[in-house]
């Protein structure tokens, strides 16, 4: 029985078009005002071209037969492949968030060369399919008109630079400035973090300092600055010059003091002996061998070694979670150079992404993203119980919620890792032991396998939900 | 792409003037949030044209420049050119 299609509840604030889904396809119907773009656009060859180059999310247009018998109206409708999985950018790494925005960049200097442009400058238009960030809003391209600015400029500041700029400057995290500011950071509120030092650089000076100063101005006299900015011609040539002088900025940006975070080094410094590591590989490797999840989660993903083992032993696709910048950096590395199908994303699994943006829908949470078909949550348990006092019971039932299999490892309160953790702290945590763990976790799972995973006492427990 | 970090190395020397300039036209007022502040950002690109303008005509300049000095060592101008 096929159901009606769903308007997707993110898509709303662009009127060229409306993103559907029906039966986990997804479909785009072109409205009235997006129509002349788009066929322009396409019969220029821009999109084959840009798809070519796996920039742009390809597009079929479906017959009117079948739009109809999908039950979408508009005079084009457009069938997208589905993307595995959706992530913002206040969850990107650094490096993805990099990536993004120089295709953007990359993007608007193919489409003026061919007459064409794009009409906003949004994170939430890329995706990262794999490794690759691909742009996934082909409404956004649109023709060029001599003279007109860059409408997406702002954006493109507020989305991507300055989130840049405040990690690769002062070494603030963006993340948690960004989720809760969805647009994006803006020059005004960016410039009074900035240095002295910071401000005598001209790029700096005149797309934040300089920036922040218009916006305020345009504010105080909004009528002057609406006609003196309805003025504004900018030649293609200028256009150009100042996306590529962007490029070449936001090319050489790294994360400031860029070095080792906690995490960075826990592949040779955590508590486990080499043989202890390579076999806990091994039965990582076993486990996706056996189940072939089309799509894994990794809770604690670190630098991706775990992940990997699995992409490269049966699993289809990886989604990695972890709450360490440094981590999450050389996770990102990895799969960039390995080409692997492994989105690593930043996520503190005590207060994951919730659901948000207009009508709490907009952007889902977590929890709204789920579609695992496998888990692996290793050496994660200790933190959420005992970093995050969340009770040992609620952390399991959670956990096995995200997928209907997995594998879990249990460390236990001898582990060095923990004793650590509870060095400085009263030990409250009577009920925190292996068997409470197991007796959780048959409440909400059967366990089908188990293997101790270290000296130290951590077991590897594998479930399967009935 | 031609890249060359040279270029905008000497474009930060009008950076301190320019700040001087910013600093003692420097005035604070009240925001308000009722216009979209996109306005102020458009009526930045026509300096922002003119300043990245120039730094990429200083670069092609610099480019050919040493172009002209490296003649006769063209494999070091290639190594520039990939250095993305």
């Amino acid at each position: 029985m096929s159901e009606a299609p769903a308007l997707d509840p993110g898509s709303f604030r662009d009127p060229k078009g409306r993103v559907f889904s029906r039966n986990g396809e997804i479909f785009r119907a072109v409205g009235p005002l997006g129509l002349e773009g788009y066929t322009r656009a396409r019969d220029s060859g821009l999109l084959t071209e840009l798809e070519a180059r796996g920039w742009l999310v390809p597009s079929r247009e479906i017959d009117g037969g079948s739009a109809r018998a999908a039950g979408l109206d508009g005079r084009i409708v457009l069938q997208h492949p589905r993307l595995p999985f959706i992530a913002y950018p206040y969850e990107w790494p650094f490096p993805a968030l990099k990536d993004a925005a120089l295709l953007q960049l990359d993007l608007i200097l193919a489409c003026l060369d061919r007459g064409f442009s794009l009409t906003d400058a949004s994170a939430y238009n890329i995706q990262f399919n794999g490794h690759r960030p691909q742009f996934i809003d082909v409404l956004s391209i649109q023709p060029y008109v001599e003279g007109e600015p860059w409408f997406g400029y702002r954006q493109f500041c507020e989305q991507f630079l300055n989130p840049l700029l405040l990690t690769a400057l002062r070494g603030i995290p963006y993340h948690a400035w960004y989720r809760g500011s969805l647009e994006g950071i803006p020059a005004i509120d960016l410039a009074p973090v900035l240095r002295l030092r910071d401000r005598l650089s001209l790029r700096l000076l005149s797309h934040v300092v300089l920036q922040a100063r218009l916006q305020r101005q345009s504010f105080a006299d909004p009528s002057r600055a609406g006609a003196s900015a309805r003025k504004v011609r900018l030649t293609q040539g200028g256009y150009k010059a100042i996306v590529m002088q962007l490029r070449d900025w936001i090319a050489d940006l790294q994360p400031a003091g860029s070095s080792k975070t906690a995490w960075v080094d826990y592949a040779r410094s955590n508590t486990y002996s080499g043989a202890e590591y390579a076999e806990k590989r091994t039965a990582i490797a076993a486990f996706c061998a056996k189940v072939r999840p089309r799509m894994l989660w990794d809770i604690g993903c670190n630098s991706g070694d775990f992940a990997a083992a699995a992409l490269q032993s049966g699993a289809g696709f990886c989604v990695g979670f972890d709450a360490d910048h440094g981590a999450l950096e050389q996770a990102y590395a990895r799969a960039k150079s390995g080409a692997l199908a492994f989105v690593p994303l930043y996520q503190d699994m005590a207060n994951p992404s919730p659901s948000q943006g207009w009508n709490e829908r907009e952007r889902p949470g977590v929890g709204g993203r789920k579609g695992a078909d496998a888990l692996l949550a290793l050496a994660i348990i200790h933190h959420l119980a005992i970093g995050r006092n969340v009770p040992l019971p609620d952390v399991v039932r959670w956990l096995v919620s995200l997928a209907p299999q997995g594998v879990i490892e249990f460390v236990p309160k001898s582990d060095p890792t923990v004793q650590i953790m509870l060095a400085l702290r009263q030990d409250v945590f009577d009920s925190y032991n292996e068997q409470a763990f197991v007796e959780a976790l048959q409440g909400e799972a059967s366990v089908v396998a188990s293997r101790t995973s270290s000296a130290t006492g951590r077991t590897l427990f594998t479930y399967e939900r009935a | 792409m031609i890249r060359s970090n040279r270029a905008p190395r000497a474009s930060r020397l009008f950076a301190p003037l320019l700040a001087a300039l910013l600093i003692i036209s420097m005035d604070v007022r009240p925001a308000h949030a009722y216009l979209d502040p996109g306005t102020g950002s458009i009526l930045l690109q026509s300096t922002l044209a003119l300043i990245a303008g120039t730094a990429v005509t200083l670069k092609l300049y610099w480019s050919k420049l040493k172009g002209l000095i490296w003649r006769r060592r063209p494999e070091q101008e290639h190594r520039a050119d990939r250095d993305e």
